[in-house]
C-alpha cells in the first residue's frame, strides 16, 4: 500500500496504490489521519487500488466522517479500480449515503 | 402542440415513430426470431426512448423502459431465446409507453401501477429472473420456451426449478473477523455470485480520528436481500467460517420476482435498526414485504378493471386527434421551393408585359402560370399525400391480438401498402378498417376445427389491399371465411322491415342492408363484434370523405368488402358544365366523354341514348333539379363513369376544365350527398361539384320510388 502526495493543477491529491487489506489498515490509517490534518478537501485516487477489504472501506467512510466534522469533504480523482469498486458494490458502501458520491460515477 | 416545447414535441413525435417500427419489428420477430438486425433495431428503438425520455422530462418512461431495455439487450448478446411470451410483453410495453407518452406529463405518477404490473412480468426476463437463458430452439423446431432454471444457470450454483426466491441475509460480523482470515467483502462477494443482491450496510460508524477506532476490526452489520434460484443450503455454505463467531442468518422472505427498486425499498425499512435482534428485524421486513405485494395487487386488479373497461370503451371511443405534425420527403419540399422560385421569375415577367401593354407576352405568362399552378397544386398536394402502409402496419398487430383472444389462427397478409392517400383521409379511415377487420376475425373466419371440418386449412386469412384506381384509392378486405348467408341477411331484413316481404331484392341490395342502423345476424354478441352497432358508422365514416363502400360475399367462401376513397379531399380536377343559370362541376375522374342531343318533345328526367353501339342511361339535370328557364333544343351530354356504370348528365353548356377547390357545404346541406362541395369559380360565382356515384345513386332510389308510387318513370337499370 502506498499513499503518494501528488499535486494536480496546484491542487494536491492522494494516490492511494496496491494492496489496501488489513496488514496495511493501521499504516493507511495514520497516513490519512496525517492528510486530513492538513487538508480541508481531501482529494483521493485510488485508481491504482489492486485490492481491497473491509478496512479499506471502513477507512474511506471513516475519513469522511472526520473531513465532515471539519467542516471539509472527501473527493476523488481519476477512476475507482475495478477491486475497490466490486468491494464498495458488494459490501454496500457504494450505497452507503456518506460514500455514494465517491463512487458515484463508477457504479 | 402549440403550447408545448419544440424539442418535447419533436421527441414526442419522434418516440411515436419508434414505437411503430418497434411494433412492427417485435411482429416481424415473431416469424422470424432469429433476425438478428430486427433484434438490435428493437434493442437501439427503446434504448433511444429511454434517454430522449431522460432528458425530456418524461421520467416514468425513462423508469420504465430500462428493464424492458435490460430484457432487450439479453435477447440481443443470446443470453435470452426470442419467445412468444415475451414479444407478446414487449407488445404490451409498448402500447404502454405510448399511453405514459400520450399522458400529461404531470399525470405519469398516474401510470406507475401499470408499469409496475409490467415490471413485475419482465422481472422474470431479467438477470435472475426465472426466464434464464442461454437458450436457442430445440430440435423439434417449436418455438423457443422458457427454460427452467435448473436446466443452466448464470450463478455459481445450480438454480432450483420454478420461480428464484428471495432471502433476507443478515451478517453482524464479529469485530475480529479480519484476524481468523475471513473478510466480510470476501463473504458478500461470493453471495454475489448467486443472485441478484443488494446489500445495506449500516450501524457503527467511527470517524478516522476516533480514539476507539481500531482499524483492523469490523464496524456495523449488513442487511442482504438476494433473489436467488439456488438453495438455500447454497447460501449458507458461503458463511460456514463464520457461523460460529458472526451472527449469521438467512430467511425465505418470498418466492417470485420482485423489482430491484421494490428490494431496495424493502431493505431501506431496516435503516435505523440495526439493533434489533434477527426476529425483530424479521417481523419488520415481512411486514414491508406484505404491504408491498398488496400494492401490487391491488395495482394488478385496478389494471386489469381499468383495462377491461378500456377494451369495452374501445369500439364507441372517439378516434384520437390526428398528430398536428407531418413528415415530408425532403425532395418534395425541395420541388416546391423550386417551384416557388419560377413563380416569382413568372411575376415579375407579368409585370414587364403589364407594363410594356405586351398581349402575347402576357398570354404566354398565363400559359406558364397554367402549367406551373397544375405542377404546384400536384407537389403541394403531394406533401399530404402518406402511404396507407403506416395504417395497415398497425393492424398486423390488431389481427395478432385478437386472433389470440377468439382462439383462431389468421394469416394476415396486406398488399399495396405503398398506396399514397391524403393524410386527412388516412387519419380518418383507420376506425372503419378496424372494425371491418374485427367483423372478419370475429364473425367471418371459423375456428380452426370448422374449417378443417369443411375441408379448408385450419389457418384462416384476412387480405388487406390498397390499389389505385382512377381518381381514387380502392382498398379491399377480403377473407376465407363462412361468408354471408344472405337468406339470413334478407330474414332479418323483412323483420326489421328494411324489406317487404314479397319484395325480390337483389343480393348487393340485401347485402346493403348490412349498413342499416342495428342490422346483426350474429347470433350472439361478442366483445368484439355483432351488436350490429357499427357497420352503419363505417358507411357514414367512409361516405363523409366522399367514399363508397360494398360488400359481397360467396356463402361457405368468404366475403368481400371493397372502399373506394377519392385521392384528396382539398382539390379536384373537374370539367365546369351549365344548366340554366347554374353552374356544376363534374369531376375528371368520372368523366368519359361529351355527346349530344336535339331535344323533341316532353324531356323525361331519365331517357337513354346510344353511346358506343349499346344504350346508356341518361339524366336530364335541368329536370331533376327544376332549374327554371326554357329547355333548349339542343344539349351537351356528359358522359361519366361510376362504379362500373356509364351514366351521362344532360346539360345545356360546357365551359371548360377547371381545377376546383372543394369547399364543404355547410351542416344544414349534408344531406345532399350528391353534392360533395362547392367552389368558387374566377368570377366569384360558385360551382355545385357533383358526386357522380351519389348522384346516380340519388336518381336511381328516385325513380324507384315513383315506380313503386306505379308512375310511369324509366328507371336506370341496376
Amino acid at each position: 500500500m502506498e499513499l503518494t502526495r501528488l499535486e494536480q493543477g496546484g491542487k494536491p491529491v492522494y494516490a492511494l496504490a496496491g494492496k489496501c487489506t488489513v496488514e496495511h489498515a493501521a499504516a493507511l490509517r495514520q497516513a490519512l489521519l496525517e492528510a486530513v490534518s492538513v487538508n480541508t478537501v481531501l482529494t483521493l485516487d485510488v485508481s491504482g487500488v489492486e485490492e481491497a477489504d473491509i478496512t479499506f472501506l471502513q477507512l474511506l467512510l471513516a475519513t469522511v466522517l472526520t473531513l465532515e466534522q471539519n467542516g471539509g469533504s472527501l473527493r476523488r480523482h481519476g477512476s475507482v479500480s475495478p477491486a475497490a469498486l466490486a468491494a464498495a458494490r458488494v459490501a454496500g458502501f457504494s450505497h452507503t449515503p456518506k460514500l455514494a458520491n465517491f463512487f458515484s460515477d463508477e457504479d | 402542440m402549440s403550447d408545448v416545447d419544440p424539442s418535447i414535441a419533436l421527441y414526442i413525435e419522434e418516440t411515436r415513430e419508434l414505437l411503430g417500427e418497434l411494433e412492427q419489428g417485435l411482429l416481424e420477430l415473431e416469424t422470424n426470431p432469429n433476425d438478428t438486425a430486427r433484434v438490435d433495431a428493437c434493442f437501439r428503438a427503446m434504448h433511444t426512448i429511454k434517454g430522449g425520455g431522460a432528458m425530456f422530462g418524461f421520467e416514468e418512461i425513462s423508469r420504465f423502459t430500462h428493464d424492458v431495455e435490460t430484457v432487450l439487450d439479453r435477447v440481443r448478446t443470446g443470453d435470452l431465446p426470442v419467445s412468444r411470451e415475451l414479444l407478446s410483453l414487449t407488445l404490451a410495453a409498448k402500447d404502454h409507453i405510448l399511453t405514459l407518452l400520450e399522458a400529461p406529463r404531470d399525470h405519469q405518477n398516474a401510470h406507475r401501477d401499470a408499469s409496475d404490473r409490467l415490471l413485475a412480468s419482465f422481472a422474470a426476463y431479467l438477470p435472475g429472473g426465472a426466464a434464464t437463458a442461454p437458450g436457442h430452439a430445440d430440435d423439434s423446431g417449436e418455438s423457443p420456451i422458457l427454460r427452467p432454471a435448473s436446466e443452466e444457470s448464470e450463478y455459481a450454483c445450480p438454480a432450483l426449478p420454478g420461480p428464484p426466491s428471495i432471502y433476507w441475509v443478515r451478517l453482524r460480523p464479529n469485530p475480529d473477523m479480519l484476524l481468523t482470515g475471513n473478510d466480510p467483502v470476501r463473504l458478500l462477494a461470493e453471495l454475489d455470485t448467486m443472485g441478484d443482491m443488494h446489500v445495506l450496510r449500516h450501524g457503527p460508524k467511527p470517524a478516522l480520528d476516533n480514539d476507539d477506532f481500531d482499524p483492523e476490526r469490523v464496524y456495523g452489520l449488513f442487511d442482504i436481500l438476494i433473489a436467488t434460484p439456488c438453495a438455500v443450503d447454497n447460501l449458507r455454505d458461503v458463511f460456514i467460517f463464520v457461523e460460529g463467531d458472526s451472527e449469521v442468518g438467512i430467511h425465505r422472505l418470498h418466492t417470485g420476482i420482485l423489482r430491484a427498486a421494490d428490494l431496495d425499498e424493502l431493505l431501506a425499512e431496516l435503516k435505523g435498526h440495526h439493533d434489533e435482534d434477527l426476529e425483530l428485524a424479521g417481523n419488520r421486513l415481512e411486514a414491508a414485504l406484505a404491504a408491498k405485494l398488496a400494492a401490487i395487487e391491488a395495482a394488478k386488479q385496478k389494471s386489469q378493471t381499468q383495462k377491461g373497461a378500456e377494451q369495452r370503451a374501445a369500439p364507441q371511443a372517439k378516434a384520437p386527434a390526428a398528430a398536428a405534425t407531418l413528415r415530408v420527403d425532403a425532395a418534395r419540399l425541395d420541388s416546391l421551393v423550386s417551384m416557388v422560385g419560377e413563380l416569382v421569375i413568372l411575376q415579375s415577367r407579368l409585370r414587364q408585359a403589364a407594363k410594356a401593354r405586351d398581349l402575347d407576352a402576357v398570354t404566354e405568362v398565363d400559359e406558364d402560370l397554367e402549367r406551373l399552378t397544375d405542377n404546384l397544386r400536384d407537389v403541394a398536394l403531394g406533401l399530404r399525400m402518406l402511404p396507407i402502409g403506416s395504417v395497415f402496419s398497425q393492424f398486423t398487430r390488431l389481427t395478432r391480438d385478437l386472433a389470440a383472444s377468439l382462439g383462431k389462427d389468421v394469416e394476415f397478409v396486406a398488399h399495396g401498402g405503398e398506396t399514397e392517400l391524403d393524410k386527412t383521409v388516412i387519419d380518418r379511415i383507420k376506425d372503419p378498417l378496424v372494425h371491418l377487420l374485427r367483423n372478419s376475425l370475429d364473425h367471418g373466419l371459423e375456428r380452426p376445427e370448422e374449417r378443417q371440418a369443411v375441408g379448408k386449412p385450419p389457418q384462416g386469412r384476412v387480405t388487406l389491399s390498397a390499389n389505385h384506381s382512377g381518381g381514387n384509392v380502392v382498398i379491399v378486405i377480403a377473407d376465407d371465411g363462412r361468408g354471408i348467408d344472405v337468406a339470413a341477411v334478407r330474414r332479418k331484413a323483412v323483420e326489421r322491415g328494411l324489406v317487404a316481404p314479397e319484395a325480390e331484392p337483389s343480393e348487393k341490395e340485401l347485402l346493403d342492408c348490412i349498413f342499416a342502423p342495428g342490422f346483426s345476424t350474429a347470433a350472439k354478441v361478442s366483445d368484439v363484434s355483432g351488436r350490429g352497432v357499427g357497420m352503419d358508422v363505417v358507411k357514414k365514416n367512409i361516405e363523409a370523405l366522399r367514399g363508397t363502400v360494398e360488400l359481397s360475399s360467396v356463402l361457405g367462401q368468404g366475403a368481400t368488402v371493397t372502399i373506394r376513397l377519392p385521392l384528396t379531399l382539398a382539390i379536384i380536377d373537374g370539367f365546369n358544365v351549365m344548366v340554366g343559370g347554374d353552374s356544376f362541376i363534374v369531376p375528371l375522374a368520372n368523366l368519359r366523354g361529351f355527346q349530344e342531343r336535339f331535344v323533341e318533345g316532353q324531356v323525361r328526367t331519365v331517357d337513354t341514348i346510344e353511346r358506343m353501339g349499346s344504350m346508356a342511361p341518361v339524366v336530364s339535370l335541368r329536370r331533376l333539379f327544376d332549374v327554371p328557364g326554357d329547355q333548349p333544343g339542343y344539349e351537351r351530354v356528359v358522359i361519366t363513369e361510376a362504379e362500373g356504370e356509364t351514366v351521362g348528365f344532360c346539360v345545356d353548356k360546357v365551359i371548360g376544365r377547371q381545377q376546383a377547390v372543394i369547399k364543404s357545404l355547410d351542416d344544414c346541406y349534408r344531406h345532399l350527398k350528391w353534392i360533395s362541395g362547392t367552389t368558387i369559380n374566377g368570377d366569384g360565382s360558385i360551382s355545385l361539384i357533383l358526386d357522380v356515384p351519389q348522384l346516380v345513386r340519388f336518381v336511381r332510389g328516385r325513380e324507384d320510388s315513383r315506380l313503386h308510387a306505379g308512375e310511369p318513370f324509366r328507371t336506370l337499370p341496376q
